[in-house]
C-alpha cells in the first residue's frame, strides 16, 4: 500500500484542513480581518452562522494653549455570514472648534485681522503668533465595506467613503485584494484608491499669492482628486513573529492651498509689517507622495512588541521618517497595559516660509511675488514630534473595554535668517496635544 | 533623491521610484520565496490571538490617522482607506 494514500494521510490532510479553517489564518491576512473570537464563532466547517462585531470609541483632543479642541465619537458594524462574506459599516462624527495659527508672523505691536468671514474682526497680542479664533467645524463620515472571500486564495475588499462638514466635502471608493501563498504563510496585497474632495471655504478660495483685502478676487469653490496606490506583503516568519511591507504611492490633483492661511510682507531690514502687509499663500497644484512602511509583531512569552516604521517623501520637498513602538504587557484576567512611543521627524516644503520679504520675495509696488509658491502653514515646516501614551484594556461585559491617553508635541524649527524684530520672536508656535480615547468593542 | 539612490539624478525622477520599486520587489521576492519561512496550521496559536493581528484596533487606527493627518505633512503606508478630511 502506498503510504501517501493511506488513511494516516488523509487524517493529516483533515487535520491540516480544519486547521486553515480556523481562527488562526486571519493572521496572516493584510485585510482587515475580524477578530479571532469572532472569527472563530464565524468560520466552523459545520454549522456556519452570522456573526456581529460592533465597535465604538470617542475621541477627546485638547491643544494646549486654548488652540483646537475636538470630540469625535466613532461607531461600526461588522456582519459576518456564514461564507465569511464580512459587510461593515461606520459612522464618525467630528466636532472642532478653537483657535488656529493663521500663517502671520508676530510683531512686536498687536495685529488686527478680519476672519475668512469678512463679517467679524480679531486681535492678537504684540509678540504672539496669530491665532484665528473662529475655526469652528462639524464633519459627519460615513464608510461601508464588503470583505470577501475571492477563489481558494485570494479575498477582496471594496470600501466606499463619504465626508462632509461645512466647507468640505469628500466621496472616495477603494479596492483591495489579497492572495495567499506559501501555505497562507505569505500574503501579497494590492489596493487601489480613490478621492474626491471639493472645497468651499468660508469667504470662497482665495487666488494664491493676492493681497488679502476686502472684495478680492476669490473662487466659491475648487475641486481635488487623490489617487492611491498600496502594495503590501504580509509574512509569518515563524509562530512569534509577524511582518507586514507596504509600498504606497499616491498623486493629488486640484487644490491643495489653506484657503485660511497667510504670509506676512515684512521689511528685510527692521521685520516689521510693511506694503501689502498680508498675503494669500499658495502651494502646488500636484502632490506626488511615496510611502514605505514596515511593521512587525512579535510574540513573547506573553507580551507583545509592536514596531512601525514609515518613511515618507513627496514631491514638495518633503521627508519624513515615523516610528511607532508598542509594547501590550499582558495581565491576568484579559487584563493589559500597553505603553507607547511615537517619534517623527519631516523636513520642510521647498516653498515653507515664515514670512515674505518685501522686494526679495514680495512687491507692494504692482502687487506681485517673485516665488511661484509660498507657504507658512507649520505643517509643512521642518519639525519633529513625540508621542507619549498609554493604553489599557479589560473584559467587561462580554466585550473588551479600552482607554488610552497620549501626550503629544511638535517641535518646530524657526525659520532661519529672521530680519529685525522676529529674530527675538517665535514665529512657528509649537504645538501640546492631548488625546483620550475610550473603545468598547462587543463581539456577538 | 539622490541622497538615497546617488545613481539617479535631478534629471531622471523615474529612476528614484523604480529603484524603490525594485527594492520592494526584491524585499516581496526574498519573502515569499524563502520556503524555511512561516509556520505548519496547528503551530498559529499564538498567531491567532487579537493582540497579534494587523487590524487589531481599527477604530482606534483611524483616529490616529486622522489626528496626524490633520498635524503632519506625511500620510499613508498603513492602508489605503483613509483621507475624507479638510483638515490638511
Amino acid at each position: 500500500m502506498n503510504p501517501l494514500n493511506g488513511p494516516a494521510l488523509r487524517l493529516a490532510l483533515g487535520a491540516a484542513t480544519a486547521a486553515l479553517l480556523a481562527p488562526g489564518w486571519a493572521a496572516a491576512q493584510s485585510t482587515p480581518q475580524p477578530d479571532a473570537k469572532a472569527r472563530g464563532a464565524a468560520a466552523p466547517a459545520t454549522a456556519p452562522t452570522k456573526t456581529w462585531q460592533v465597535d465604538s470609541a470617542v475621541l477627546f483632543y485638547a491643544e494646549g494653549g486654548g488652540r483646537v479642541r475636538a470630540v469625535e465619537p466613532v461607531v461600526s458594524a461588522r456582519l459576518t455570514d456564514g461564507n465569511d462574506v464580512a459587510y461593515g459599516l461606520k459612522l464618525t462624527l467630528d466636532s472642532l472648534t478653537g483657535a488656529s495659527p493663521n500663517g502671520a508672523a508676530p510683531q512686536p505691536t498687536a495685529q488686527t485681522f478680519t476672519s475668512p468671514s469678512g463679517k467679524s474682526t480679531y486681535t492678537t497680542a504684540a509678540n504672539r503668533a496669530p491665532l484665528d479664533p473662529s475655526f469652528k467645524d462639524t464633519r459627519v463620515a460615513l464608510a461601508g465595506t464588503l470583505d470577501r472571500p475571492w477563489g481558494d486564495r485570494q479575498r477582496l475588499q471594496l470600501g466606499a467613503n463619504f465626508s462632509s462638514e461645512y466647507d468640505f466635502i469628500s466621496a472616495a471608493v477603494n479596492a483591495t485584494l489579497a492572495r495567499d501563498y506559501n501555505n497562507k504563510n505569505t500574503t501579497v496585497s494590492l489596493g487601489l484608491a480613490f478621492e474626491a474632495d471639493q472645497l468651499k471655504p468660508v469667504g470662497g478660495m482665495p487666488v494664491g499669492l493676492q493681497p488679502v483685502v476686502a472684495n478680492n478676487h476669490r473662487v466659491a469653490k475648487k475641486n481635488r482628486t487623490v489617487s492611491d496606490l498600496l502594495l503590501g506583503v504580509t509574512q509569518v516568519m515563524n509562530r512569534r513573529w509577524l511582518t507586514q511591507l507596504n509600498l504606497g504611492v499616491g498623486r493629488g490633483s486640484g487644490a491643495h492651498s489653506d484657503p485660511y492661511k497667510l504670509l506676512s510682507v515684512v521689511d528685510g531690514s527692521t521685520g516689521l509689517l510693511t506694503g501689502d502687509r498680508y498675503v494669500s499663500e499658495s502651494r502646488p497644484d500636484q502632490r506626488s507622495r511615496t510611502s514605505l512602511y514596515w511593521r512587525n509583531l512579535v510574540h513573547l512569552d506573553r507580551d507583545v512588541v509592536d514596531v512601525g516604521y514609515r518613511f515618507y517623501s513627496d514631491d514638495w520637498g518633503i521627508r519624513a521618517h515615523t516610528l511607532d513602538l508598542r509594547y501590550r504587557w499582558q495581565l491576568a484576567g484579559g487584563l493589559y497595559v500597553e505603553p507607547r512611543w511615537r517619534g517623527y521627524r519631516q523636513t520642510a516644503a521647498d516653498f515653507s516660509r515664515g514670512w515674505l520679504l518685501e522686494g526679495p520675495d514680495w512687491s507692494s509696488g504692482n502687487h506681485r511675488a517673485t516665488l511661484a509658491y509660498a507657504s507658512a502653514d507649520t505643517r509643512l515646516a521642518a519639525f519633529t514630534a513625540h508621542t507619549v501614551g498609554i493604553k489599557a484594556g479589560l473584559p467587561a461585559w462580554g466585550g473588551e473595554f479600552t482607554a488610552r491617553v497620549e501626550a503629544y508635541r511638535q517641535q518646530i524649527t524657526q525659520p532661519a535668517g529672521a530680519p529685525g524684530a522676529l529674530g527675538a520672536l517665535q514665529v512657528m508656535p509649537a504645538l501640546r496635544a492631548t488625546t483620550v480615547v475610550l473603545g468598547y468593542s462587543l463581539p456577538f | 533623491m539622490p541622497r538615497f539612490f546617488p545613481i539617479c539624478s535631478r534629471w531622471l525622477p523615474a529612476c528614484t521610484a523604480a529603484a524603490r520599486l525594485a527594492l520592494f520587489t526584491a524585499a516581496v521576492a526574498t519573502l515569499s520565496g524563502c520556503s524555511s519561512l512561516g509556520v505548519q496550521p496547528w503551530e498559529r496559536d499564538l498567531l491567532a490571538r487579537p493582540a497579534m493581528q494587523l487590524s487589531g484596533s481599527p477604530l482606534e487606527g483611524a483616529i490616529d490617522d486622522h489626528i496626524y493627518f490633520s498635524k503632519e505633512a506625511a500620510t499613508g503606508g498603513r492602508s489605503t482607506g483613509g483621507g475624507g478630511c479638510g483638515c490638511n
